[in-house]
């Protein structure tokens, strides 16, 4: 009873929560006591520090710049694929009179242009576990395989 | 006793089902992707067949782009079963976009060889 009196008539109102209330005597503040709750957070909170900072950081945050730059860097080339086979398809055309041959090569030529797109998607979803160089393999011949040919050769 | 033995059946079916109709979503997923594969195969086959008697008629029969009319030939085919290698043992969407790379690739191969026959081919006589 004595410390219920205590505590209401120390205890300030907003400062701590119920949990923090329940956990807490009035005065430990004074006596240089912490509330077992305060305790954990101050205990866990070094550990915390420690595996953000020292543990995997300093490995962990070079290998996602590295990643990151990757994938970037195949986005760029791919959208070029992309955009190659957009003109590409301009410069190309089927010679066949009946339908059924219209149809397929226009079929062909609509995936050929979103074949970069799903390569690249591909890779970035199925081989995201993977290790980077494999990653890379993949990316580096997606963009050889789907080089757009008929805008390069007409280029050259 | 008697209540759980219904109960053990019903289990059972009821793993099986799913395995039969994913089972049966794959075979579809191979069926449609193998129409949408032969598009570029039959263009491939035709080529095959009409273009060295075309070059032939023209007078430059020694000059047939065979590596070419080969590429239009084998990516199809080599294509499709590789993107059956790879997407094997994964759920239906990997299989799935794995088999559309694959066939995006093998357009784009089939342009790029009709563009590579028509640089190459050497001036007519």
């Amino acid at each position: 009873m004595a410390r219920n009196t205590e505590r209401a008539a120390a205890g300030s109102p907003g400062s701590h929560s119920d949990d923090d209330e329940a956990l807490s005597w009035a005065g430990d503040e004074l006596r240089g006591g912490v509330d077992p709750l305060s305790r954990n957070r101050l205990e866990s909170q070094p550990e915390r520090l420690d595996d953000d900072g020292g543990g995997t950081g300093p490995r962990s945050a070079p290998g996602n710049l590295a990643r990151t730059a990757i994938n970037v860097l195949f986005a760029v080339l791919f959208l070029a694929v992309v955009v190659g086979w957009i003109l590409s398809v301009q410069i190309t055309g089927s010679t066949a009179a009946d339908l059924f041959s219209q149809v397929a090569w226009q079929f062909g030529e609509f995936v050929a242009i979103i074949s970069g797109a799903l390569w690249y998607l591909a890779v970035l979803t199925l081989a995201s576990d993977r290790r980077t160089a494999v990653r890379v393999g993949w990316f580096a011949l997606g963009v050889l395989v789907l080089l757009p040919w008929p805008i390069l050769l007409a280029m050259i | 006793m008697s209540a759980e033995s219904p109960g053990a059946v019903d289990d059972g079916e009821n793993e099986t089902a799913p395995a039969r109709s994913s089972l049966l979503a794959t075979v579809i997923l191979w069926i449609v992707f193998a129409i949408l594969y032969a598009f570029p195969l039959f263009e491939g086959i035709s080529n095959l067949i009409a273009l060295p008697s075309y070059y032939a008629s023209l007078g430059i029969g020694d000059a047939v782009p065979w590596w070419l009319l080969a590429i239009g030939l084998l990516a199809p085919v080599l294509l499709y079963l590789a993107a059956l290698c790879i997407g094997r043992g994964r759920e239906l969407f990997p299989r799935a976009l794995i088999l559309a790379v694959g066939l995006a690739a093998t357009n784009a191969l089939a342009l790029s060889a009709v563009q590579w026959a028509q640089v190459v081919q050497p001036p007519l006589k």
